[in-house]
């Protein structure tokens, strides 16, 4: 017999245990001709469904395991022989994760028996049952798994590293072995699939111990030898006992289980008796479709329903449909917005159950983008609700309906990124804290790719080239980077069974209280064919809610499903791109293609939202598209045959379902071929995927007798939205809200940023953006009160917006709401009256006085703050009499903002800039810039309030300033930024000086000139919206 | 009156100090907790650098900014001078601050003209090298404002008029009362006495009512008078150079004998000599001794010097002597009833001292062993502990014979057949290896140029036992298990 199969290996997925991706090992381990390798990451099977996904790739047998820590710290590795070990090995995972919190895990010896059918043990290494404080214990530890999985279930594991004592140990394995008649296998237990990574293994050490590589000492590993080996190099190790390799293949013969019999079910809809859910799925949407059509349904819906239901039932997805809209009628029993978005508004039966808003037969919507014949995962339905407790309302709702053991949140596998690679590769070569944090500051970009090279990056944080650790530091940032870190949850995604969910994946508790989490990230969870129903939660859906709620409490109630889609003001607003606080075409890169676009219909709006799009941007596609709006140049298709498909579009693709459709006509692509496509671009995990299915395409285009050049469009074309493309159906859902948002702003001004102040963060811009657009629309916005402010902001009679006290920082929401439920109770009287019945302490009073919250009851803010401090019992006279007034002069103009900023990031009163105004005489008021003359030299100042460097735009970064006159927003070179940028990243007001450029009605002025503002401006704690 | 002298951009004064240059460009000092500028220059100032600032603001304001981190051993250094030139103009000194410290002038004569008195004071601070201000008060309170508000000297006569315009931060450094007053407006040492004192009392406790007592300037407090150092060393300059030891040794005995009643009178004991010969070139020799088991016992003290000085050659003939002690306070042990220590430690110092100055002083030592992977590495530990308790655990790990290190190791040259060593030749082991177990590999600090790996195995000779080792290509014999002679 030769051969050898690696039985103990672990991913980085073992997080901070291995350092290499399950990828990785399963690429090395088929060049290593190793027929088959056992992936046992640590307390999980974090890297289970990738080594099973990679190895359809690579060829080799993904074997699948994992090292259980067990309660007195030692650690037993479990390999999984049947689908009831399995199942077993999850559920006790799960088990002893859901007991422990986030990070900890231990299993019970006592219930190892329960859960140990169908699974094969080993006896671990250095801290494994045998030789974790070997002695007495390691013998009961043996007996104990031993009765747990019987005689002939049981390995002794031994190692090889090259080490010195190694001969002694395995002298004691091999008596334990003899003594208890156990075969012996050998392993490596491999940490990395190439002895390169032995460097990161280092740094995770020291991240693990708390230590630099320099104090680490014999903390770290003596040699390099954790690397993933081959049969050939095995066996040389293991030269005088061969039979321990040839155990391996016994061993791996032994393990039947993959991870494509899982046996995953969705779970069942209930549905009344005597009927199937086909029947009753197919009963429900044609209810729906007449309600939504009207009851003569027309040909082309009947058809097209009877198509995708015939689809659905043969799929056998009627299940998951009927879950997604009882979920959504739930939302509407309990008044939560819900609107499916994603390429389920593709599908005229989820737009009849009322889970999409938008008809796709109206909009002629391509239904293969959601499901098609060849289709074998779960489609995608995705949901968006309002954020915060409404949203997490349905969450729990979900946990409620199928257990804790039931269902979970999809994973998000945090990696290490820029910052956070060099901040603990800094850390372990004991670079200072200022190196870090200047580097961390170098990073303002995000992790957009930036023009700045890493050896550069290092030398500006005060790391030179000359230092023996900086080529080290890049070496070990690069292969770190992209690594796994921890595990988060993701936003929305929820996983649910039919039966426990968790002896299908591992589930463990989340950070935050009442969530679980799955093991697997939504990738895994598709590729797995788990079914995943994404709960997203959007800012401006809760902000709609509440303006709409508002409105009704005005008696100026909206109907969001009946507003016209050709109201005048809406298309008027965006054409002048007075789009702040609206939804997704806010952004600047946004307003300063609205001007160029202006939208004259929904259908513009659909374009808009999917146009500023990296797929579109990088295919070279905005330019030719606007130019064909405004009549610049002729629509021409690549081909004749593509007239149907982009005619929408002027001939240009911007959409995936276009992209489908191109394959379909010009290379008769299948179904399953257009899903093939459909999934690489949706994929963003592979690169590889995607360049897979673009060979294909090109073969494709070829035999079909496609120009090259238009097959050189074409392909292009696809490769663009691999980045990031837009489904139709997607901007359709969010050109609806986009819309209604900007309806609202429109015709409920007051009402629409009362929602939007009430939902903040959200959005790109800061609370005093809002404010001040609310002013420059006529909106009257009245300041924080006492006596007159409830806890959120509110619109009062007389139609002014009048701020909340949740804007006060530093005022806990327990206080801030008692104030504003006595007051609303009885109006309070005086200071001592509000202390006396409220009670918020000195602290709170004080920031209350400051930012002239208390005016009312004290003569100015100074006396508010002279008042509050006097001693005070509730059950006693004030010692001074509140009428008295103090001796304190009140504030000036620029304190009073001070303040305002400080503890509530807004103002009622003038802008920073209108203060400055006098001693910057040059610099030109945003207002005044459409009057300048184009191409001339003008200078522009202003706080900042929005920092942008798109991922395709070249390295230039777009700057926003606010003045008191509006915004004026500047250009910035790469190389001009990379000169300037620290001043750009760090000062709050700037002052820019360079060209005006105007075109089409965008105008921005193209840096010339970049500093600090010299005028001293009141310290304002703003905040501005960077790099995102 | 009294006089304050302060050290304004302290920290900086400490990190900058020696390297006069950088005083010209723009420099800083950054906090490590939170990241933010603590100090900075004139240079930096004018480049809009403030306290404050994070530092990654400061270097987007003036690239060429230096950042220094604050040093405490370098600051301990400066207080330490601050006190000594003070000390030399008062023999009443208060240690206020770091960087402040207060003068008792009051038994000055009254015709003196204080500013005049002030300027010799910074005269001596500038030439020590040390940047310095000094306020000349009728009280220590207002002696420190006016040196804080000073670039050189003043001098406070009317003390209301010279407080009124005044930052409030001299009076106090409580955070919580300042941010009170900077919201109330109140910003000058002025602007809060104008304010009414009771309730301004009854509003901000017992602490309004100290920096009241600060703020009218007339309060006297009593100074926490620091004690000058007390030196014990004597010296000797003889009119011709000495040709022998024994009139050194003659004279250092007396000065044993001397220093050791004043260590007595103190009850403190000598921890280290220093010994300074001045040379006929106008060179020295110097020599400290650490003493193992610190004490006050002459004749131990003299033992040490008398060995040294046995078996020293100068190549200048000594034209003086002297002789330093550090003093402590005598450390007091409870020995355990069953613990067992060196007899007299002194006298293995005594030996440890004769083999150095046989050896070299550095090469003598107790070799710890480095917590690394690399094979024999070890550091020279001055001192070990003298106590069995204090040795540590011994490393239980039994991993085989006992191995006699050659040390350096022997060069060697080996025969291998498939990677495993058959025949070696070297001045220690010689011969074909008849057995060979191995390899075994280590590698460590992969992170810089300290990188090193090597290859192991163990062989058997007809004579013996041998490790042997491959690094760079270059075989050693690193020792001898057992060898039958």
């Amino acid at each position: 017999m030769s051969g050898y199969v690696e039985l103990h290996a672990r991913s980085a997925l073992s997080f901070l245990g291995g350092a290499s991706r399950p990828e990785e090992l399963s690429k090395q381990a088929a060049k290593l001709a190793l027929p088959a390798m056992a992936l046992c990451d640590r307390d999980g099977l974090y890297g289970a469904a990738r080594h099973h996904v990679a190895a359809k790739d690579t060829g080799i047998e993904p074997l699948i395991g994992a090292e259980l820590t067990m309660e007195d710290g030692s650690i037993l590795p479990v390999l999984v022989a049947t689908r009831e070990g399995y199942r077993n090995l999850s559920r006790l995972i799960t088990e002893a994760k859901l007991r422990g919190t986030k990070t900890e895990c231990a299993v019970r010896w006592g219930e190892l028996p329960a859960y140990a059918a169908g699974l094969l043990a080993l006896t671990g290494e250095i801290d494994g049952i045998l030789q974790h404080r070997a002695g007495r214990a390691s013998e009961d530890r043996l007996e104990k798994v031993l009765a747990a999985f019987g005689q002939g279930n049981v390995y002794v594991e031994v190692q090889r590293h090259l080490l010195r004592g190694e001969e002694r140990r395995q002298q004691y394995l091999e008596a334990v072995a003899a003594r208890r008649h156990l075969p012996i296998v050998a392993t490596n237990g491999v940490m990395y699939h190439d002895p390169a990574r032995r460097g990161v293994q280092d740094v995770f050490t020291c991240i693990r111990h708390h230590t630099s590589l320099c104090k680490a000492g014999r903390v770290l590993s003596a040699n390099g030898e954790r690397f993933l080996k081959g049969p050939e190099q095995m066996r040389r190790l293991f030269a005088d006992h061969p039979e321990y390799l040839d155990n391996t293949l016994r061993v791996a013969e032994r393990l039947e289980f993959r991870l494509a019999d899982l046996g995953y079910e969705f779970p069942k809809y209930p549905v009344p008796e005597g009927e199937t859910m086909e029947a009753f799925l197919r009963r429900t949407t044609m209810e729906g479709a007449r309600r939504l059509y009207g009851s003569g349904l027309s040909e082309k819906v009947r058809r097209q329903l009877e198509f995708e239901l015939d689809l659905i039932c043969r799929l056998g997805f009627a299940g998951y449909f009927l879950i997604v809209w009882d979920l959504v009628n739930y939302c509407r029993d309990h008044d939560i917005l819900v609107q499916g978005r994603g390429s389920a508004a593709n599908s005229a039966v989820c737009y009849s159950l009322g889970i999409t808003v938008c008809d796709p037969v109206g909009a002629n919507l391509l239904f293969e983008r959601f499901l098609s014949e060849g289709r074998t995962s779960w489609p995608d339905i995705d949901l968006d609700l309002p954020s915060g407790t409404r949203r997490e309302q349905v969450i729990q709702e979900v946990y409620q309906r199928y257990g804790k053991h039931g269902a979970a949140m999809t994973a998000n596998v945090i990696t290490y990124r820029g910052r956070s690679a060099m901040r603990e590769i800094g850390k372990a070569l004991e670079f200072s804290e200022s190196t870090l944090k200047r580097f961390s500051s170098l990073f303002a970009n995000g992790d957009f790719p930036h023009t700045l090279d890493l050896e550069s990056q290092l030398e500006r944080s005060g790391v030179g080239r000359d230092n023996p650790h900086a080529r080290t530091a890049a070496m070990l940032y690069e292969q770190m980077y992209g690594l796994p870190r921890h595990l988060g949850q993701h936003s929305g995604g929820m996983i649910i069974c039919q039966g426990a969910l968790s002896s299908v994946v591992p589930l463990e508790n989340a950070s935050m209280p009442g969530r679980v989490v799955a093991q697997w990230d939504k990738d895994d969870c598709e590729d797995m064919g788990i079914i995943k129903v994404d709960l997203l939660g959007l800012g401006m859906m809760s902000a709609m809610q509440d303006t709409l709620a508002i409105c009704t409490k005005r008696g100026r109630p909206v109907d969001l499903a009946h507003l016209p889609k050709d109201d005048p003001g809406v298309y008027d607003l965006l054409q002048r791109a007075d789009t702040i606080g609206t939804f997704q075409v806010e952004s600047r890169a946004q307003m300063a293609t609205l001007p160029r676009l202006k939208p004259q219909t929904f259908y513009d709006i659909v374009v808009q939202v999917a146009i500023i799009r990296p797929g579109p941007i990088q295919g070279n596609m905005v330019n030719p598209f606007l130019a064909r709006k405004a009549g610049e140049e002729e629509v021409t298709y690549i081909d004749p045959k593509l007239k149907p498909v982009l005619e929408r579009t002027l001939g240009v693709p911007l959409f995936q379902e276009q992209l489908l459709k191109i394959a379909m006509v010009m290379a008769d692509f299948s179904g399953s071929e257009a899903e093939e496509l459909r999934r690489a671009l949706s994929f963003h995990r592979s690169q590889e995927r995607m360049d897979k299915v673009c060979v294909k395409l090109r073969t494709a285009l070829e035999h079909k007798g496609v120009k090259p050049d238009v097959r050189d469009q074409l392909i292009q074309a696809v490769q663009s939205f691999a980045v990031y493309g837009f489904p139709e159906s997607h901007a359709i859902s969010f050109a609806t809200i986009a819309y209604a948002s900007c309806w609202l702003k429109v015709h409920r001004a007051p009402e629409f940023y009362c929602g939007l102040l009430n939902n903040m963060p959200m959005g790109f811009y800061s609370e005093n953006t809002l404010l001040q657009d609310a002013r420059q629309r006529g909106v009257r916005v009245r300041p924080i009160s006492v006596l007159e402010s409830d806890w959120l902001c509110r619109v009062d009679e007389e139609g002014a917006l009048r701020l909340g006290l949740c804007m006060v920082r530093g005022v806990s929401a327990d206080a801030g709401q008692r104030i504003a439920s006595e007051n609303a109770r009885a109006r309070f009287t005086s200071l001592k009256d509000l202390r006396i019945r409220t009670q918020p302490g000195t602290p709170a009073l004080r920031i209350l006085a400051r930012i002239g919250a208390l005016n009312g009851l004290v003569a100015h803010r100074r006396d508010g703050l002279w008042k509050i401090e006097a001693p005070f019992s509730p059950d006693e006279l004030p010692l001074f009499e509140e009428a008295e007034s103090s001796p304190l002069e009140a504030m000036s103009p620029e304190e009073r903002l001070t303040m305002d900023f400080a503890d509530t990031r807004v103002t009622t009163g003038p802008h920073p800039m209108q203060l400055l105004r006098g001693q910057i005489p040059d610099a030109v008021p945003a207002a005044d810039l459409p009057v300048c003359p184009a191409n001339e030299e003008v200078e522009i100042a202003g706080m900042v309030i929005c920092r942008q460097r798109p991922g395709t735009g070249k390295g230039v970064v777009f700057v926003s300033l606010e003045d008191e006159t509006g915004i004026a927003n500047a250009i910035l070179h790469a190389a001009f930024f990379e000169k300037h940028r620290l001043v750009v990243t760090q000062e709050r007001f700037l002052r820019i000086r360079g060209k005006l450029q105007r075109h089409k009605g965008v105008i921005h002025v193209l840096a010339s000139a970049v500093e600090k503002l010299a005028a001293r401006p009141p310290e304002v704690a703003a905040s501005s919206h960077d790099f995102h | 009156m009294y006089a304050a002298v302060h050290l304004p951009t302290f920290h900086l004064q400490a990190a900058l100090r020696w390297r006069e240059e950088l005083w010209a460009v723009p420099a800083a000092v950054v906090d490590t907790q939170d990241g933010c500028i603590c100090e900075r220059n004139l240079p930096a100032a004018a480049r809009d650098i403030s306290v404050g600032m994070p530092v990654a603001l400061a270097l987007a304001r003036c690239a060429e900014l230096k950042v220094f981190s604050i040093f405490p051993a370098k600051e301990a250094a400066l207080s330490g001078l601050l006190q000594d030139i003070a000390l030399s103009h008062s023999p009443f000194v208060e240690a206020t601050q770091p960087d402040v410290v207060v003068l008792d002038w009051r038994g000055v004569l009254h015709q003196i003209d204080w500013h005049t008195q002030g300027d010799h004071l910074l005269k001596d601070l500038q030439a020590s090298g040390l940047k310095a201000t000094v306020g000349v008060a009728p009280t220590p309170d207002v002696a420190i404002l006016a040196a804080h508000e000073t670039d050189a000297v003043s001098v406070v006569r009317d003390r209301g008029e010279y407080l009124g315009p005044l930052p409030l931060s001299h009076l106090t450094s409580d955070e919580r009362m300042l941010s009170v007053l900077e919201d109330w407006g109140i910003h000058t040492i002025g602007q809060f006495l104008r304010l009414p004192k009771a309730d301004v009392i009854a509003r901000l406790g017992a602490g309004a009512e100290e920096m009241w007592r600060v703020a009218n300037g007339r309060t006297q407090r009593p100074l926490k008078l620091v004690a000058p150092p007390e030196v014990y060393r004597e010296a000797f300059d003889f009119e011709h150079v000495v040709e022998t030891t024994a009139p050194l040794l003659f004279l250092l005995r007396r000065f044993v004998d001397q220093l050791s009643s004043r260590l007595q009178v103190r009850y403190v004991v000598a921890s280290q000599m220093t010994l300074r010969l001045p040379l006929d070139d106008g060179e020295a020799y110097e020599r400290v001794f650490s003493i193992p088991e610190p004490t006050s016992e002459a004749d131990v003290m003299f033992r040490t010097l008398e060995t040294h000085l046995d078996q020293l050659t100068l190549p200048q003939q000594p034209v003086g002597l002297s002789l330093e002690i550090e003093a402590m306070e005598p450390t007091r042990q409870q020995f355990g009833l069953f613990g067992t220590r060196l007899r007299d430690p002194n006298r293995f110092g005594h030996t440890l001292a004769r083999i150095g100055t046989l050896v070299g002083v550095r090469e003598v030592g107790f070799p710890v062993p480095e917590d690394t992977h690399k094979p024999d590495s070890y550091q020279l530990a001055p001192r070990v502990a003298w106590n069995a308790e204090e040795t540590g655990e011994p490393n239980r790990e039994w991993l085989g014979l006992p191995l006699q290190r050659c040390r350096p190791a022997i060069a060697a040259t080996v025969e291998t057949r498939h990677s495993c060593p058959v025949r070696i030749s070297s001045s220690l082991a010689d011969g074909r290896i008849t057995e060979a177990l191995g390899p075994y590999r280590l590698s460590g600090h992969w992170w810089d140029p300290a990188a090193w790996q090597q290859e192991e195995w163990d062989i058997a000779l007809g004579d013996g036992l041998y490790r042997i080792a491959r690094r760079d290509n270059q075989w050693w014999v690193e020792g001898c298990y057992e060898r039958v002679c």
